[in-house]
């Protein structure tokens, strides 16, 4: 008490925001640190790396078909059966699942926050109808919804992105009506609603700002989880086309040649599998950090 | 010999701010059958250092010094043999009987699972022994309660089957911590007069720690007083409460708002001359009624009568206390005049204007008058957002025309004017303690000058001392800018303090509204009278001899309410009028009362 009052006599006593508190927190985390900085790493790594590959993606050396990793011919992680080098490929394959993974969450982010925050806001038959038809949706399988967009419109990486954030923004509206329901009947909020504060000014400066840390959480969990399913659909044949290629789609090719070329498994398998642990890790980090339980 | 002897004891805690000194080397001594009180405002380590005997302290504490039992120390025994004792020999009730009792288990099996636990008898000998202890606790119906299931009794049913429970050994030692501080007033007074019966027919030695000294005052043979994680004064209750040495405590003492008598004398606040609008708040016949939807499809919601037929004027720069039990519909009276919940009938008029009727806009504007301050303090406070924001929101929605240093200065008067320095504006809510976000929360409310403030509980929350602090604060506020207050709280004692005229309401409807003076001396309701007769009083000498007229049994469900007078069920004088007729509100020498036989009540002793 005493340390806070001699606080208040200074001037201007600068702010501690729970943002502050939070990152704090994740900066004490030495698994979400390391993660953050891996994926960091790994991002700038798949966009830039290529660049400096004298390989492109879908370039065919004959003279060195399925060839193991050899740093004398370049290829410093073999090349596949076609002769094409694995270490662009690798980074290409992580282009395409790092950018699956944040478009589609971005996708389902958006959808998700504007359409849960205004069912649990706004409550009532509303909230009824629009969440019986996230039951609806929910219901579809999403095998079978896949099939289909690719039977009518054929292979196409845009497509990936619709069908996975199609699917994500219902889990995402689910949460996010849960937490707006929650904060609806808090406190803060019937005080401004008695004060004659607007709708609008409610949902942006009470009911939005508390319900990011969620969102942020939510996210860092989404993304690997749709970079395993582009995998998934990859693996299933279902996912990007040839020669373009990701880390599903390689570890597939990989599978197929286990035997006679290990090394077109392992390096995907090894960058896919540490993007997926390093995502997982910060967003438990990010949890920890930012959960208002405990608090 | 002493039964327990504690010497130096040190709990600390290691937290990722550094360590905690929770108990600062304390010593104390339990006689054989004795009642000890420990008392302490929150965060003072009455309850760490208890628990620390117990071996019960979360993972991160650790605790020195000695506790001698039956001459062994209890810090140095190992697991295995401090669950011995523990449960056996000395028991502890805690504060929430809800989340002590495990809500998949039946009573019986519950009550029997710590008996099993420690002694080898058969089923029917330790079912036995429950209903019989079940009984020794007067719980009605002892039999069917065993095989109910914990959610289908109330709060003070439960804490009874945990008393029940916790002396099923025969313990030496019975800890008690905060055993009523969850429940309300009136079965708070059975619940301690069950515990001084059982402790003085059983001789068991209990330690009660609580933050209300008035329960101290009725129960406790020898007072603790702590503060900060020291142990500041101990000695006989009545030395204690007629001789205090230490200053703390002579403060503490001096901060407990008394039922008896007001804390602060002060000059009734002066009445501004009648306006021709006359009252400033006008409620008639209000009803509030939630649909509550039974899991079945297509089945017809039942109506929650939370507010049933309440009327209320408020005067300019009066005080209206409401005080009642929870469930009684204090809090949804305040929603409902504030407009958060829709009411189902009736009619709330400010200064002159139907609120119901007025349109969108019109309401908008009108709430610049009346303005809110809620119970939990922090939870009031946007986390997200400065406090000079938090302050300022209201004149962004209703000054637009103000620019930023003009809605900086009056942000900054207003928060120097409820207590605070004024430079708090970049800072956020959690920074503060819950009396400074409380004069926050009261700084949000003045800033629009409103002339009605509703103040759902604002001080139960918060430690006797901050209490006193507040509510003095309100009483300067109120005298100053003529403020006229809706005070709502369960504490009888609070209410005394600041209001002019008191409702008492039971069950969605009010039994009484009369002059302060006249509802603390001559209560006219039976409800009124043991609702105040079941008040602790802070002085030992008064409280035990106090004679007692105390209310059975819980308050009926308000999905259900009794016919007729809705107290009937728990009322002495009740007849047959009462069942068949509904009292109304109606004058009774000074007061209005909605009792039938309120004349025909024998005076007041």
């Amino acid at each position: 008490m005493s340390a806070e009052t001699a606080q208040l006599q200074t001037q201007d006593v600068p702010g501690r925001s729970l943002w502050v508190d939070a990152w704090r927190m994740l900066r004490s985390n030495r698994a979400a640190v390391i993660s953050a900085i891996v994926i960091g790493g790994m991002s700038v790594l798949v966009i830039v790396g290529p660049w400096f590959s004298p390989y492109s993606y879908d370039f065919t050396d004959w003279s060195n078909l399925s060839i193991g990793p050899s740093a004398q011919t370049g290829h410093i992680f073999g090349t596949d059966t076609l002769g094409r080098d694995l270490f662009v490929r690798t980074l290409y394959g992580g282009r395409i699942s790092l950018m699956v993974g944040v478009v589609a969450t971005i996708v389902s982010l958006t959808i998700g926050i504007s359409y849960g925050a205004t069912a649990g806001y706004l409550g009532g038959r509303l909230d009824h109808i629009m969440m019986r038809i996230v039951d609806i949706l929910y219901a579809l399988p999403f095998m079978f919804l896949v099939i289909l967009l690719m039977v009518f419109f054929g292979r196409n990486i845009l497509l990936i992105f619709v069908a996975i954030g199609a699917i994500n923004w219902l889990d995402m509206a689910r949460i996010v009506r849960g937490q707006t329901l929650s904060l609806k009947h808090k406190e803060f909020v019937e005080a401004a609603v008695a004060q004659g504060v607007g709708t609008f000014a409610i949902l942006r400066r009470h009911i939005v700002p508390n319900l990011l840390g969620v969102v942020v959480v939510y996210v860092t969990l989404t993304i690997p989880q749709v970079i395993l399913v582009e995998s998934f659909l990859s693996f299933l044949g279902l996912g990007v086309q040839e020669p373009m290629t990701s880390w599903g789609a390689l570890v597939k090719d990989g599978a197929e040649e286990l035997e006679s070329a290990p090394w077109l498994l392992i390096f995907p398998a090894a960058f896919l599998a540490t993007a997926l642990f390093c995502f997982n890790f910060l967003g438990d980090g990010l949890r920890d950090a930012l959960d208002p339980k405990d608090r | 010999m002493s039964l327990l002897e504690v010497r130096n004891l040190d709990v600390r805690f290691a937290t990722p701010d550094g360590e905690v000194h929770a108990v600062k080397s304390m010593s104390f001594e339990l006689a054989r059958g004795e009642t000890l009180g420990i008392v302490g405002e929150s965060g003072s380590g009455k309850s760490q250092s208890v628990l620390s005997l117990l071996g019960l302290l979360a993972g991160n504490g650790t605790a020195g010094g000695r506790a001698l039992f039956d001459g062994r120390d209890l810090l140095a025994l190992p697991e295995a043999e401090l669950r011995r004792i523990r449960g056996r020999r000395i028991s502890m009730i805690f504060q929430d009987p809800m989340t002590s009792l495990n809500p998949y288990l039946r009573i019986a099996d519950q009550m029997m699972q710590v008996v099993r636990e420690h002694e080898n008898v058969s089923r029917r000998a330790a079912r036995a022994r429950c209903l019989e202890m079940l009984t020794a606790v007067r719980i009605p119906e002892p039999e069917q309660r065993l095989d109910a299931y914990p959610h289908e009794l109330s709060g003070g049913m439960r804490q009874r089957v945990m008393i029940a429970a916790s002396l099923l050994l025969n313990p030496e030692i019975l800890i008690a911590d905060e055993p009523t501080t969850a429940l309300d007033v009136t079965v708070q007074a059975q619940i301690l007069a069950l515990i001084r019966d059982l402790s003085a027919r059983l001789g068991t030695a209990t330690i009660l720690i609580t933050h209300d000294l008035a329960v101290v005052a009725g129960l406790c043979e020898r007072v603790l007083v702590m503060h900060g994680g020291e142990l500041k004064e101990q000695g006989e209750v009545r030395e204690i409460f007629y001789r205090p040495k230490h200053d703390y405590t002579r403060a503490l003492l001096a901060a407990v708002p008394r039922l008896d008598r007001a804390r602060v004398v002060r000059p009734a606040p002066v009445k501004p001359a009648a306006t021709d609008h006359g009252p400033l708040l006008e409620v008639e016949g209000l009803k509030v009624h939630f649909p509550v939807h039974s899991g079945r499809l297509f089945a017809k919601p039942r109506r929650l009568k939370a507010l049933d037929g309440v009327g209320l004027t408020l005067a300019p720069g009066e005080t209206l206390g409401v005080v009642g039990e929870s469930g009684c519909g204090k809090s949804t009276l305040a929603r409902a005049i504030l407009q958060l919940v829709p009411a189902t009938a009736g009619r709330i008029c400010v200064m002159g204007q139907d609120l119901g009727a007025l349109e969108k806009h019109a309401l908008r504007r009108l709430r610049r008058e009346l303005q809110v301050i809620f119970q939990d303090p922090l939870a009031s406070l946007n986390p997200r957002m400065t406090v000079g924001d938090i302050v300022s929101e209201p004149l962004w929605t209703h000054r637009p025309e103000l620019d930023k240093n003009a809605v900086r200065q009056r942000v900054v008067t207003v928060l120097r004017r409820v207590g605070l320095a004024g430079r708090e504006l970049n800072r956020y809510p959690h920074e503060f303690s819950g009396g400074q976000c409380q004069r926050i929360g009261i700084a949000r409310a003045l800033v629009l000058e409103p002339k009605i403030i509703i103040c759902d509980e604002p001080v139960s929350a918060l430690d006797v001392s901050i209490q006193a602090q507040i509510v003095d604060l309100l009483m300067d506020l109120q005298q100053e800018l003529g403020l006229s207050l809706i005070f709502i709280a369960h504490d009888l004692a609070v209410v005394r303090q600041l209001s002019q005229r008191v409702m008492v309401m039971y069950l969605g409807t009010a039994v009484e509204i009369a002059g302060r003076d006249e509802l603390y001396a001559r209560p006219s309701h039976p409800y009124t009278r043991a609702l105040i007769n079941s008040v602790p009083i802070p002085d030992p000498d008064l409280e035990r001899d106090r004679a007692r007229e105390l209310l059975s049994g819980d308050p009926p469900s308000p999905m259900n309410p009794p016919s007729g007078c809705r107290f009937r069920t728990r009322c002495r004088y009740a007849q047959q009028r009462c069942r068949d007729e509904v009292p109304e509100l109606r004058a009774v020498a000074g007061s209005r009362v909605a009792c039938h036989f309120a004349e025909d009540l024998p005076a007041v002793s």
